[in-house]
């Protein structure tokens, strides 16, 4: 097998960083392991030193025996990029907001073309791509990587080391998250934030990975019993270990010491402060020891026999005393605030969360009444997380799986059943970006080629930017009489003629036709239409043998148009559709602090639309500071629109609903990432994708119950059955906007359900439609 | 009405915690309008000053545009040290605009910055004023309401006097009613004074019409008068019940010598301020104290329908009786033909005693001696009261006919 390059701007055994430490241990317990590793590194020495120096020579050189090789660094501008930088770093943080450039006057380009980078490099990944497995850039924002990875993205893997700042924002940073081929996280808070600043795109293809911290070697040396006097044995005490400063919020957790002690005086918990910093804690409070900084030794001794260790601090982006009091099964409590140990916390259920002081006073006043054997318990459930993600046996064993480096995974790669040259095509009325059935019929087609069917995509009409992935459907050419056909059925299709006298195997995929009698009155002639197409369908029934619909709903309407028992084949919705840039313009609009409630579909009567709005009339009446964003198609001239935007004149909501007419996906995935709640009052969904959609935005669904939107949304979402009380939903829509609790729980259900449309999870259904087509 | 498939959500609790959440907006409504109505607008920032504060500050770090080549991005390596060489030279040359647009950049983003601290101390003052405005319409409110009550106590307490003035006033009659049945005379200042007299002026007030209405159509008797040669000495003109006295202040402007007649106390003493000739005292008695031929002229406006048969038939005898020959006597009254006027607005005035047929009122005034006796209708509806006549021209014809015509009518009989 070909090697892996880690990729980084600096490297050897004693840089300080965490980048840099994470890039040495991993590189090098890989290539103990026996894997091929290789760095590619530049000739500057450190982070300290000047970037345009080449402090070592250029070439390759052996390190503990893993192969780096150097490039020379390029020239640069260090007063311009240190101007670039200060201009970044005096942008206030209110007005940072995802997907928009916080840097202005052309000083983002500015940062990354004089940050550190080497031409040398860029052009030995461009010539030498093909001789690597794969190229591991970390960390995310030097001009190194943000310049490198483009030319190998197909190859990529960042490690971002990601921290909420400035620099997340640049558009260069967006630019690798989305085209590299995996993302590498080192903790849950890390990905989460990467969810926030780039949207769903790129969930899927990062991974958490973890970070080990090494477990302190207890052979040589024991553990002592007494640290400055105290003895541990016999004390019960609390630890807070680490730096202190004012961000560390160490001063309030010894006043919420000193609450706990003042209603507890009898009691003999004691906390233990060690660590190194200029203030002095707790002199005059008694029960606090400040040991100030201590040995290795001692610090070790501290966390084995603490009660609890509390990491009170809002500020960290990976707390390694956490899963070092792990490792000696102690429970732990964490600032609530603080994404990356709060979410550790929380999925390894090793501990508490808490806020305020009188949360951490609580806090003690429990830990003093708990049991040793509940603490233990506690304690090793941290344990089993830590030795998951922190200890570097498993981490490694993560990076290979990731990395493609495990030998099972490479002949699984290889396991192909072959059928031999038959063919079965696809007919669909039409054919567009981003369209959720166009999509499915690509999952087929490659579904059906990779089972070694010829397969092709024929359509009555073509959106131009695709025409790469289908073919014009004129009179049947190129569809010879013996191939399987699948064909899409819904309206506006002239091909019903074509597809009954198609004498070879054939099926029907179903995606639902609107009810005519909903729209007649705002729409006759798509009522017409709709009619045709259901009329069609019972012309074609008795052609079809094998038929899905999207859902059971739909199926129904099959079964009533005479098809024999057809089957459910969801339509497949995998997030990468949104590995996009969201539309900056439309973020910043909607990114002005007001809640935004947001509905996707044409605009229609069925769609109720005109509910939604009276809805939201109340909701703002209630509430306030709230907009209601409308996206879907319409003409001006629709009857169903005028009298959309007449009601919205009179209830005087001009500039609290918008109608952003169809839209690009750029612009869609911007009102995604900035809704707060997807609303839908509608009456008939067929199937319903933006709800999915919403899903995978982590956008609370709050639907009406009506058609196949209970079959779709299943655990996900909050469903109502009567829009009369307004004044109700407007409260419950509130809750699902304000409520952590119900917010938590709703996307926690969302999460489980929107896996469930994944191609790979839809796969096997399909397998089973194509086999019963029997060509 | 909620319902999910998702495990975890309790949905008792959840319809609870609306339930909570809907008394608590009910809460905060009233909450919140109170809020705005005392201070807090600091905290209400519609216009988002906080980002104009940190959107300057970003132009401040550009103000100095123009002093520095930029980066030339799009080169690397010897290319952009050419690049940037070109660049510096053009900067150099580039001096004669950019020093000038430089010092105009801060001249500017000083100006904003004055500008903003001056909006800031206008809202301030605004918030302040606002609150004092407020203030005062409270105390106002509390005042008016204050006085209103006082203004309704004290109306009770008249109508109080008022009745008990009538009840002492019928008790004196009563006193002075001696026992052979013979009335002793009232003295003069309290026969005048009837108890109703305010009473009747005020609903004049309020139905009658304004003054300038009835002037305006009462001008139309002015050519009537001179052709019979009234208001000239030795033919003046009586006008029995002349009420407000708008008849004969119009014939004062004309220079018609009149003299008016009324029984309300009240009345008669407005018209006296007015300069007016006015006698008191009831129409029969006065005309029969009046020798024969000596008036040019007699009016009355709206009296005969407050007269018995009676009294009318005496009324017509004594003007006969006392106008010169020539002379002319009007009689303006309601229309009873006009279906609105008889059936309603007639009966509007307590007063009234019965509509007067006008073909009826015309013979009778012949019958007793008057000559020449004419109908004239008189004031009918104006255009906004008729039907249109495009849909059923007959009928709205018909109909306009009967609501829309005269709402008075005048009978008008000369002296032979």
């Amino acid at each position: 097998m070909n090697p892996v390059a880690f990729v980084i701007p600096w490297f050897g055994k004693n840089l300080k960083g965490g980048a840099e430490q994470l890039a040495w241990q991993v590189s090098n317990r890989l290539a103990k392991r026996g894997h091929k590793i290789e760095v590619l590194t530049t000739c500057c020495s450190s982070f300290l030193e000047d970037w345009s120096t080449n402090h070592l020579p250029s070439g390759s050189e052996m390190l503990d025996g893993l192969l780096v090789r150097r490039f020379k660094v390029d020239k640069r501008n260090g007063d311009l990029f240190n101007h670039a930088n200060s201009h970044a770093l005096a942008i206030p943080p209110e007005n940072l907001r995802a997907g928009i450039n916080p840097f202005t006057f052309g000083t983002g380009e500015l940062f990354v073309a004089e940050n550190i980078n080497s031409l040398a490099l860029e052009r030995y990944l461009k010539w030498n791509k093909k001789r690597y497995h794969a190229f591991v850039f970390l960390p995310y924002l030097y001009g190194v990587i943000l310049n490198g990875l483009p030319h190998v993205a197909e190859k990529s893997f960042l490690q971002p080391c990601l921290h909420d700042e400035v620099y997340a924002y640049l558009p260069e940073v967006e630019n690798i998250m989305r085209g590299c081929r995996g993302i590498l996280y080192n903790s849950l808070g890390e990905e989460c934030l990467a969810h926030t600043l780039f949207g769903p795109g790129i969930d899927r293809k990062g991974e958490v990975v973890g970070v080990g911290v090494e477990s302190f070697d207890l052979t040589h040396q024991p553990l002592p019993k007494q640290v400055a006097g105290l003895d541990l044995d016999e004390e019960k005490y609390v630890l807070c270990l680490g730096r202190r400063d004012k961000t560390k919020n160490t001063a309030m957790l010894v006043q919420a010491y000193q609450k706990y002690r003042k209603n507890h005086p009898e009691s003999k918990l004691m906390l233990i402060i060690a660590g190194p910093g200029e203030e002095q804690f707790g002199a005059s409070v008694q029960g606090v020891y400040d040991l100030g900084l201590v040995s290795e030794l001692d610090k070790e001794a501290l966390l084995s026999r603490c009660t609890v260790l509390f990491q009170p601090s809002r500020n960290e982006s990976y707390s390694r005393v956490i899963m070092e009091a792990w490792f000696y099964n102690r429970p732990v409590a964490v600032h609530g605030e603080c994404l990356a140990t709060a979410m550790a916390v929380n999925a390894a259920g090793g501990g508490w969360l808490a806020t305020n002081r009188e949360a951490w006073a609580h806090l003690f006043h429990m830990i003093s009444s708990m049991e040793e054997s509940e603490l233990l318990e506690l304690g090793k459930k941290g344990r089993a997380y830590a030795r998951q993600y922190a200890e570097w046996d498993a981490v490694i064993d993560r990076y290979e799986s990731v990395l493609g480096l495990k030998s099972a995974e490479i002949l699984k790669e290889k396991t192909q059943h072959r059928i031999g040259p038959r063919t079965i095509h696809q007919l669909v009325p039409g054919f567009a970006h981003g369209d959720a059935i166009s999509n499915q019929t690509m999952i087929i087609r490659d579904l059906l080629k990779k089972k070694g069917y010829k397969s092709d995509i024929f359509t009555e009409h073509i959106d131009p930017s695709m025409t790469h992935e289908a073919r014009l459907f004129k009179d049947g050419k190129g569809i010879k009489a013996d191939v399987g056909l699948i064909y899409h059925h819904s309206i506006g299709a002239g091909l019903t003629d074509f597809v009954i006298n198609h004498p070879g195997p054939k099926s029907l995929i179903y995606h639902n036709i609107t009810p005519p009698e909903l729209v007649r009155n705002a729409d006759p002639e798509l009522a017409l239409k709709l009619e045709q197409g259901l009329n069609d369908l019972s012309r074609l029934a008795p052609h079809f043998p094998v038929s899905a619909g999207d859902s059971r709903f739909n199926c129904r309407d099959l079964e009533e148009s005479g098809f024999a028992s057809p089957s459910v084949l969801p339509i497949c919705i995998a997030p990468e559709k949104w590995n996009i840039p969201a539309e900056p313009n439309m973020l910043t609009r909607l990114r002005d602090g007001k809640d935004n409630i947001l509905f996707v579909g044409r605009l229609a009567a069925n769609k109720c639309q005109h509910d939604l709005i009276d809805a939201f009339a109340v909701y703002l009446a209630m509430y306030g500071n709230c907009r209601l964003i409308l996206v879907g198609g319409f003409m001006e001239e629709e009857k169903y629109y005028q009298s959309l935007k007449e009601r919205v004149r009179l209830q005087g909501l001009e500039g609290d609903v918008l109608f952003t007419g169809k839209v690009t996906d750029t612009i869609l995935h911007a009102c995604y990432r900035c809704a707060d709640l997807f609303w839908s009052m509608s009456e008939h969904e067929g199937f319903g994708v933006p709800l999915i959609e919403a899903m995978w935005f982590d956008i609370p669904v709050f639907a009406y119950k009506s058609s196949a939107v209970p079959e779709t949304l299943g655990e996900g979402g909050l469903l109502f059955t009567d829009k009369q009380d307004v004044k109700e939903l407007a409260a419950a829509a509130r809750l699902l906007m304000h409520d952590p609790e119900v917010r938590s729980k709703i996307l926690s259900g969302q999460k489980q359900r929107r896996g469930i449309f994944l191609p790979e999870a839809i796969r096997l259904q399909l397998d089973e439609f194509i086999r019963g087509m029997d060509v | 009405m909620l319902e999910t498939q998702n495990p975890e959500i309790d949905l008792a609790q959840l319809l609870e915690k609306i339930g909570l959440e809907l008394h608590r907006q009910h809460k905060s409504v009233v909450g919140r309008l109170d809020r705005v109505a005392s201070e807090e607008l600091a905290i209400n920032d519609p216009y988002s000053w906080g980002q104009l504060g940190s959107t300057l500050n970003v132009a401040e770090q550009n103000v100095n545009a123009g002093a520095e080549v930029t980066s030339m991005l799009h080169y690397r390596g010897i290319m952009r040290k050419i690049a940037r060489f070109l660049g510096k030279v053009t900067i150099f040359l580039g001096r004669v605009i950019t020093i000038p647009q430089r010092n105009f950049n801060s001249a500017i983003l000083h100006s904003f910055r004055i500008t903003l601290d001056g909006i800031r101390d206008m809202n301030r003052s605004t918030a302040l004023f606002e609150r004092q405005i407020a203030e005062q319409m409270r105390h106002f409110d509390e005042q008016l309401k204050k006085k209103s009550a006082l203004i309704d106590y004290l109306k009770t307490g008249l109508i109080t006097q008022e009745r008990r003035v009538s009840i002492l006033l019928e008790e004196l009659r009563r006193e002075l009613t001696t026992a052979d049945g013979s009335q002793k005379a009232l003295s003069p200042h309290l026969t005048g004074l009837d108890i109703l007299d305010p009473l009747y002026l005020a609903f004049e007030n309020q139905f009658r019409g304004t003054r300038e209405e009835i002037r305006d159509r009462l001008l139309e008797y002015v050519p009537l008068m001179r052709e019979a040669g009234a208001g000239n000495p030795g033919r003046e003109v009586l006008d029995i019940g002349c009420g407000r006295g708008e008849w004969l202040g119009i014939m004062q402007d004309e220079d018609l010598l009149a003299s008016g007649l009324d029984l309300n106390h009240v009345l008669v003493q407005e018209c006296r301020e007015k300069g007016l000739k006015v006698i008191e005292n009831d129409a029969l008695t006065y005309l029969r104290s009046l020798p024969e031929s000596s008036l040019g002229a007699i009016t009355s406006f709206h009296l005969i329908e407050h007269l018995s048969f009676d009294d009318r038939i005496a009324l017509f005898d004594e003007c006969v009786r006392v106008l010169k020959s020539g002379g002319v006597a009007i009689f303006e009254t309601p229309n009873p033909r006009n279906l609105l006027v008889g059936a309603c607005n007639f009966w509007a005035d307590p007063t009234h005693l019965r509509p007067l047929y006008p073909e009826t009122h015309q013979f009778l005034m012949e019958y007793r001696g008057f000559c020449k006796v004419e109908l004239l209708f008189l004031h009918p509806h104006e255009g906004e009261q008729r039907l249109p006549e495009t849909e059923a021209p007959q009928l709205a014809a018909r109909l306009n006919e009967i609501l829309s015509c005269a709402r008075d009518y005048t009978v008008v009989g000369y002296k032979a």
